[in-house]
């Protein structure tokens, strides 16, 4: 299992699919960075000058404000998290179905046996989905850090921050930024490889590349347009991770629970596991 | 082979294989539709008294041009991004799968690359086309249901139902023809721009950029983002301030013909044999 556990990661981390994503991951969180620099030193200007600092605190203008899950002024971040889940299948999640039909996969399968192929395929898709969305979450936030302080002085006016009362961990961003930080990046990067493996499961139904890929993607988008204009009535939250990987409420204009994210984890997970099950049940193989 | 026998299997055989996909647009018209209908009930609106027209602008209103607020981030328009993106994505697979199977033995018989790619350039334009009809008859089966009016009139109450710009708004009655007749134009810019950039870089990324498209042309007011003539709510149809639908046209064509013979170039030196499957 350990030999096919690093044989798919090599696979998966080394193929011009990953490089591909992670090109435009980068080069849209870099975009970020870059606008949010010029952003930076725009208001530094006007900071230095102004002589009434309650109302622009100097340290409200801080890596904590301008990081791509904080930033909400920068075109590239919202493209980033609208491709965010397309990003994060693209690596390696329809390694499964392509070896299947060229049938590289009944090769592997007589020598490792169904469940560490399998386990190993869900491990490496994980890992690539994850390290496609987390490369440019630090990138951005280590190409900033060279130009924006890290100091923290919350801005209890509002207007300048995207951090309200309601928003998910808002107590943490006040009174310990890092962790924050830190959680939101876990939470981005999970999201990611699990998706990337819950896509990976569902080759065991679409027998498409291009529909194995896509189709989960739209389904994200139709489950927005649902969120903003139907079951918002039912269910007053951000229900899409276009909304809830981000630090404040966007596409509905309501906050996330915390437990609304556990439970969409939940069913990924559970849906990435009956997708396995269907697989290694299967005689076509 | 002559061209208009390639055209004539292109057209029988993909749009055949694309039918899961038309069921999915006539049921997602469906559902926008009844979006409409009831934020028409929530906001105590007479709602069969929703006209096709009013279907028709509420599927394809878009968003208001936006202005940077750190109170009002921005918010990509999902029902206009999943009406296109469902366009784009009919006219993503069948060109380059058919490069990879049948295709290169029509081009054979054909004796000539640029039938093959002539020949799909007229399948993703009849697509678009019968996307837009199979649209059009979704709003109307829904309108018929709901009790509406099948006229294509604009109620004065749609647009700001539909959160269009107050202060922008011209004066009725609209030309909904107008800007519904650059749509397929329009549409099929972006799908022929999206076949030559499938060719070249992968269907999936061409797929990337026809995301990125219409997601600059939702964040940017620009007459050169051609999905802003897509938008009802940026329409100088609508909105005094709005892109005009005549620079849409020019927009259009320019990018069709541009697209094309760009394609039929890049496609007439490409190495067709090894396109890995």
């Amino acid at each position: 299992m350990k030999n096919m556990i690093g044989l798919e990661l090599k696979k998966a981390l080394s193929n011009k699919w990953f490089i591909a994503a992670l090109c435009i991951g980068c080069g849209l969180s870099l975009a970020s960075a870059v606008g949010d620099i010029f952003l930076f030193e725009r208001w530094s200007a006007v900071i230095w000058n102004n002589v009434d600092t309650r109302f622009f605190p100097p340290a409200s203008f801080s890596i904590y404000h301008y990081w791509i899950v904080l930033d909400i002024s920068q075109p590239t971040t919202s493209l980033f998290y609208l491709l965010l889940p397309l990003l994060a299948t693209i690596p390696y999640s329809w390694s499964y179905l392509s070896e299947r039909k060229s049938g590289y996969a009944l090769h592997l399968l007589a020598q490792s046996g169904r469940v560490p192929y399998l386990g190993s395929k869900l491990i490496a898709a994980f890992a690539s989905g994850a390290i496609v969305i987390a490369a440019p979450l630090v990138l951005n936030m280590a190409v900033l850090l060279c130009f924006v302080p890290s100091c923290y002085q919350p801005d209890i006016y509002g207007g300048l921050q995207a951090v309200y009362q309601g928003s998910l961990w808002s107590g943490l961003y006040y009174t310990n930024p890092g962790l924050y930080c830190l959680a939101f990046f876990l939470l981005d990067c999970s999201f990611a490889g699990l998706w990337a493996a819950a896509v990976l499961a569902l080759s065991s139904f679409v027998k498409n590349r291009i529909a194995l890929l896509i189709a989960p993607f739209l389904f994200l988008i139709l489950l927005s347009f649902l969120d903003e204009h139907l079951l918002i009535f039912l269910i007053p939250q951000d229900l899409t991770p276009f909304g809830y990987l981000r630090s404040m409420a966007i596409y509905s204009g309501y906050f996330t629970s915390g437990y609304t994210i556990i439970v969409e984890y939940a069913i990924i997970v559970a849906f990435t596991f009956l997708g396995a099950l269907l697989a290694l049940r299967r005689d076509d193989l | 082979m002559s061209l208009a026998r390639i055209v004539l299997f292109d057209l029988r055989y993909g749009l055949a294989r694309v039918w899961r996909i038309y069921l999915a647009v006539f049921a997602s018209m469906l559902l926008l539709a009844l979006s409409y209908y009831v934020n028409a009930r929530v906001s105590q609106m007479d709602a069969s008294s929703l006209s096709l027209g009013d279907y028709t602008v509420s599927v394809f209103t878009g968003m208001k041009k936006y202005i940077f607020n750190p109170n009002d981030p921005f918010n990509f328009p999902a029902a206009w991004m999943l009406v296109y993106l469902l366009a784009s994505y009919l006219t993503l697979n069948y060109p380059y799968r058919d490069l990879q199977g049948v295709g290169k033995q029509v081009m054979a018989q054909a004796g000539s690359r640029l039938a093959w790619w002539v020949s799909k350039c007229v399948w993703v334009i009849v697509t678009v086309m019968v996307f837009y009809g199979l649209s059009f008859l979704a709003l109307l089966l829904f309108c018929q249901v709901s009790g509406g009016a099948l006229s294509l009139s604009v109620s004065s109450a749609a647009p700001v139902l539909l959160g269009f710009e107050r202060g922008a708004l011209k004066p009725e009655p609209w030309s909904l023809m107008s800007f519904v007749a650059l749509l397929p134009l329009a549409t099929s810019a972006l799908c022929l721009l999206q076949l030559v950039l499938s060719l070249v870089l992968k269907p999936l990324f061409g797929y990337v950029c026809s995301i990125s498209l219409l997601f600059f042309s939702s964040y940017f007011q620009n007459p050169l983002l051609f999905g802003n003539y897509l938008m009802a709510a940026r329409s100088s149809v609508f909105v005094s301030d709005g892109v005009p639908y005549a620079d849409g046209i020019i927009i259009s064509i320019i990018v069709i013909v541009t697209s094309m013979v760009i394609g039929a170039v890049c496609f007439g030196r490409m190495d067709i044999v090894e396109k890995e499957q």
